[in-house]
């Protein structure tokens, strides 16, 4: 079923998980802030100035007083909006390479379709000088998620999502690391939660690959995910 | 045939992962190599009986070396699951503290007098 409400601006929060960003932090704002007028930032604990900076370029600002991790940051960002009325909240990486313009677009793709959440997907989309080896690692998450059950998506690792507060209400980030990207595609497939995946760019620069994920870091989040079995 | 071949996917995996994330190299070189004996010995379960028999334990000692294997396994998951939930209390702290931080730096504020003013 297709609708046309439009959601409104001030119900909006982009929550942006921030580690040791404050080379990049205050652009990605300003990019986002010409599209949204809430953001939140989360500072995992950053030894730099990505808090101070993050303050000084408008956004909402939460600090860790102990470093939890991607996931974890994400959690307490989203509870933090769901706080101040989120109906609508959209993860966004810190680093850059996500395009601010698609915000809006990928939530009136959840309006129109009448879903929980839009996942981001770089390959349904544009991916600009991904490293070769990034994406033989990313292509290989997406079948280890089809082959342990975690669904059929084209793209596992994206943190470009916008979500519905019925979905926030439901789902927590239980993953505090990296593992939270595969967290949250199992509790979709699982629950059967109405989703679709939206064609996103994704640029990386220099800097975000030296930033991002190191490939062995697939490693760890199969330890992750097998622990958190382990351990229920 | 399944259990060779899962215990050496699963020994593989722990090679990988030692290698990638221990930072004492010269640990993670023995672990490895370590490993690689487990998968060798494990397709090539005679040589781990000449090994025995050289140095004088008996076939009866398997029993007690697979009851231990089975106890530490054991401590191991209640630690590992011990441990989560250490990290669950800890996140949930770490982000009452977080927001609650958050929450008062945002709030107005208000002066001694301000009521009587308004």
């Amino acid at each position: 079923m297709m609708k046309n409400t439009e959601p409104q601006k001030d119900s909006i929060f982009v929550v942006i998980a921030a580690f040791n960003e404050e080379k990049v932090i205050a652009k990605t704002i300003q990019d986002v802030s010409c599209f949204v007028n809430n953001i939140v930032v989360v500072d995992d604990f950053s030894s730099d100035q990505t808090y101070r900076i993050a303050k000084d370029a408008g956004a909402h600002v939460i600090r860790h007083p102990i470093n939890l991790g991607q996931g974890g940051a994400l959690q307490t960002g989203i509870e933090y909006a769901k706080l101040l009325g989120a109906d609508f909240i959209v993860t966004f990486d810190a680093d850059g390479q996500h395009a601010a313009h698609e915000i809006l677009p990928m939530l009136e793709a959840l309006q129109k379709n009448d879903v929980e959440i839009v996942l981001g997907s770089r390959f349904l989309g544009g991916v600009q000088q991904l490293p070769k080896s990034r994406r033989l690692i990313l292509k290989l998450a997406i079948k280890f998620t089809q082959w342990t059950g975690g669904g059929h998506f084209t793209d596992v690792h994206n943190g470009f999502r916008a979500m519905s507060r019925r979905f926030v209400d439901k789902f927590t980030f239980e993953q505090n690391r990296m593992a939270h990207a595969s967290e949250i595609l199992k509790y979709i497939t699982v629950n059967n939660i109405p989703y679709v995946e939206f064609p996103n760019t994704v640029s990386y620069s220099e800097y975000s690959i030296a930033k991002g994920q190191r490939n062995a870091n697939a490693l760890r989040i199969i330890m992750e995910l097998i622990l958190k079995r382990v351990s229920k | 045939m399944i259990f060779s071949i899962s215990l050496t996917i699963a020994f593989a995996f722990m090679a990988l992962y030692t290698l990638a994330f221990l930072n004492d190299r010269i640990l993670g070189k023995m672990l490895l190599l370590l490993y690689a004996g487990a998968v060798f010995v494990l397709w090539e379960p005679d040589i781990s009986t000449t090994i025995a028999n050289l140095i004088g334990i008996g076939r009866g000692v398997d029993f007690g070396l697979m009851l231990v294997s089975v106890i530490s396994l054991n401590l191991i998951i209640f630690l590992i699951h011990h441990v989560h939930q250490l990290h669950k209390q800890i996140t949930l702290l770490t982000r009452s503290i977080a927001i609650g931080d958050a929450l008062r730096a945002n709030r107005p504020r208000h002066g001694i007098g301000d009521s009587a003013n308004e």
